[in-house]
């Protein structure tokens, strides 16, 4: 029959492990968790990214095919007007349009607001520019 | 043994129960870093790709617009059809072909009708070989990879492919070539044309868009034995991007047109690479060209003349004593011959000449005094016309000879497009006489020599007797004066090559015929 005393020392050995288990799974998630929700908004932003850049391509494009400045901001605002805000992206919008028909091209800068979808403290909110330049293909051919 | 065993298994078992869970949780944090390294690399892969494949497309767009601003000089002969700095490029070389098939095409008609002077066949030959001589300068110029690699890199050498090497710009896929294409081949080109401005028995491809004709681009046409081809340009669309499956069937190597090795291409593709030393990413696209811009088939620099001859010729006895020109007006009275001597006696002969102008001394009214039908003449004056201006029509020409007065002293007059704009795209037809102010392309003095053609007899007026002309003797004679009036329209064709596209001689003789005899 085993004392009392080994009977309290069974006790604790029986306890420890599993205590030790759920400080370390603790501990572990404590590290793990931050950084898979760092990772979750760093995707995020990686692809936001990426499609704040098609936008830009997008409505490069659509002033490339006019013949002067003010129909190529007009051309650039309706395609920006295709954006369906999301709960990440909130905006696209012009930043800054560079019309050159000396050259035959036009450059269009957009930004994009970005809400992360896990927000960090001091990292909820970003801005994203992107451009894009395309040639000027609606100027007809020199007389 | 089982003694020697114990503390192994139980440092073993002290070993897993302590540590177990950090390992798994280090195990699935080096996991779940790993999956997200590896998301992020697929991530910036496939977003890299996507850059290099905008950058290819806009790099093509580019060179596909840019092309437009390749210019060779023209010949002296073609600079009519230039652009305002006396060259020609993708744009308008339709415009030369069009000017060189319209000469050429002239000059079939001519040897058809047996009408082909001397210079003709040897004008149809320069024509063509100068305009092929720029078309093939033109050509060089657009299909060599240098032109199109700078136009490429004008574009996609300031795009970067950040996401797959950070700082690295875009460049042209060194193992490509650059194919070029012509596509839409039968439907039309930037050449505007009216069927009646081709002459007769000539059959032209052309393509029918709304209110509009088009010389048909990329299908071989034959004139005067020679092979025309356009250049394929929609209208109203921009230089645009397309797929492989409409520029591969198309590509000059794979599908070249018939006859024409240096045809000038409407589509390009262009390859761009991108790469980080360990993978490379490339893409291609493919763009068609189009200069937005159209041409009318045209002669710019050219000129119908035409000059009317009335003479009266006296005769006593059937003889003919004189011939006394006579002007384009109604009820002139001539006392052709004076105090006349004949065998017998001496007689005064009259004359009252020019009937056939009682409806008016125009032009036209000229044209319509000939008793016969004058439509083929028209219809010869209005082809050559709509190679000055398509757009003329009948009712603009019958009204434009309707309101130019023949004038007396001008030997000649002129039909030609009168034209401002530095490029001939305005086209505004005038008729003057050779004593106002003609453009100084025309060249008066030495009119004739621009012919290429022979004079012919297109249209031959009836005889009439005594009813467009009257004739009278003092004293009387037996039988009665007569007077016949007769006319003839003459069409001598030119080529255009030299500038002259046709000459219309009408010329209408009154022959009096008096009696020596009482």
């Amino acid at each position: 029959m085993p004392s009392r005393n080994s009977k309290k020392k069974t006790n604790c050995k029986r306890r420890k492990p599993s205590a030790q288990t759920l400080i370390e799974a603790m501990v572990g998630f404590i590290v793990l968790i931050p950084i898979a929700l760092f990772a979750v908004d760093v995707v995020a932003l990686m692809s936001t990214a990426q499609t704040n850049e098609q936008w830009a391509e997008t409505a490069a494009r659509a002033a490339g095919s006019c013949s002067c400045e003010t129909m190529a901001q007009t051309a650039v605002k309706n395609s920006l007007k295709r954006f369906v805000p999301s709960s990440i992206i909130s905006s696209v919008d012009l930043d800054k349009i560079t019309f050159d028909q000396v050259n035959g091209q036009v450059t269009v800068a957009t930004v994009m607001q970005i809400n992360v979808p896990i927000p960090l403290p001091w990292m909820n909110h970003f801005e994203l520019r992107a451009s894009a330049i395309q040639p000027l293909l609606g100027t007809p051919a020199a007389q | 043994m089982s003694q020697a065993i114990r503390p192994l298994k139980n440092l073993k078992k002290r070993r897993s129960q302590r540590a177990a869970s950090l390992i798994l949780v280090i195990a699935c944090g080096f996991g779940l870093m790993a999956l997200i390294y590896g998301l992020f690399t697929l991530a910036m892969f496939l977003g890299g790709s996507r850059q290099v494949r905008n950058a290819a497309d806009a790099g093509a767009l580019n060179v596909s617009r840019k092309m437009m601003d390749i210019r060779v000089p023209t010949d002296p002969k073609y600079a009519d059809v230039a652009d305002t700095n006396g060259k020609v490029g993708m744009s308008n070389v339709n415009r030369l072909w069009g000017k060189a098939y319209l000469i050429n095409a002239n000059l079939e008609e001519m040897q058809k009708s047996g009408q082909a002077g001397p210079k003709a066949t040897g004008n149809g030959d320069a024509a063509y070989q100068l305009a092929q001589t720029v078309n093939d300068n033109l050509y060089s110029m657009i299909a060599s990879s240098k032109t199109q690699d700078l136009f490429f890199h004008q574009m996609a050498g300031r795009r970067t492919a950040n996401m797959i090497n950070p700082g690295m710009g875009i460049d042209k896929n060194p193992q490509y070539t650059c194919p070029i294409a012509m596509v839409d081949r039968g439907d039309e080109s930037n050449l505007i044309m009216t069927p009646g401005q081709i002459p007769a028995g000539i059959t032209a491809g052309k393509v029918d868009k709304g209110s509009k004709s088009f010389m048909q681009g990329y299908v071989p046409m034959t004139a005067n034995n020679k092979k025309f081809t356009f250049t394929a340009f929609h209208e109203g669309e921009q230089p645009h991007l397309i797929s492989d499956s409409v520029f591969d069937p198309n590509r000059a190597d794979i599908a070249p047109i018939e006859g024409s090795a240096t045809v000038i291409p409407n589509a390009f593709r262009q390859s761009a690479l991108a790469g980080n030393g360990q993978i490379d990413s490339t893409a291609t696209a493919s763009a068609v060209a189009n200069p937005i811009r159209s041409y009318s088939m045209t002669i710019p620099q050219s000129y119908i003349t035409l000059y009317v001859v009335n003479m009266s010729n006296w005769l006593v006895d059937g003889k003919k004593i004189r011939s006394i020109p006579y002007e384009t007006k109604a009820d002139q009275t001539i006392h052709g011959l004076v105090d006349y001597q004949t065998p017998t006696r001496v007689i005064n002969c009259f004359g009252k000449l020019g009937g056939e102008y009682a409806s008016g001394h125009s032009i036209m009214a000229i044209i319509k005094a000939l008793k016969a039908d004058y439509q083929p003449a028209m219809k010869k004056l209005l082809q050559r016309v709509q190679g000055m201006d398509p757009s003329y029509t009948m009712a603009r020409l019958t009204n434009l000879l309707e309101n130019q007065n023949y004038d007396k002293n001008a030997n000649r007059y002129y039909i030609f497009a009168k034209d401002d704009s530095a490029d001939h795209t305005n086209p505004q037809i005038q008729i003057q006489a050779d004593n106002g102010s003609l453009p100084e392309w025309i060249n008066v003095q030495s009119w004739q020599e621009d012919f290429d053609g022979i004079e012919k007899d297109l249209i031959t007026e009836p005889t009439t007797t005594d009813e467009y002309a009257n004739a009278w003797q003092s004293p009387p004679g037996t039988p009665q004066p007569t007077a016949k009036n007769s006319g003839v329209m003459k069409w001598q064709p030119g080529s255009g090559y030299t500038k002259a596209v046709g000459n219309l001689f009408i010329s209408r003789t009154t022959t009096l015929n008096f009696s020596s005899k009482p």
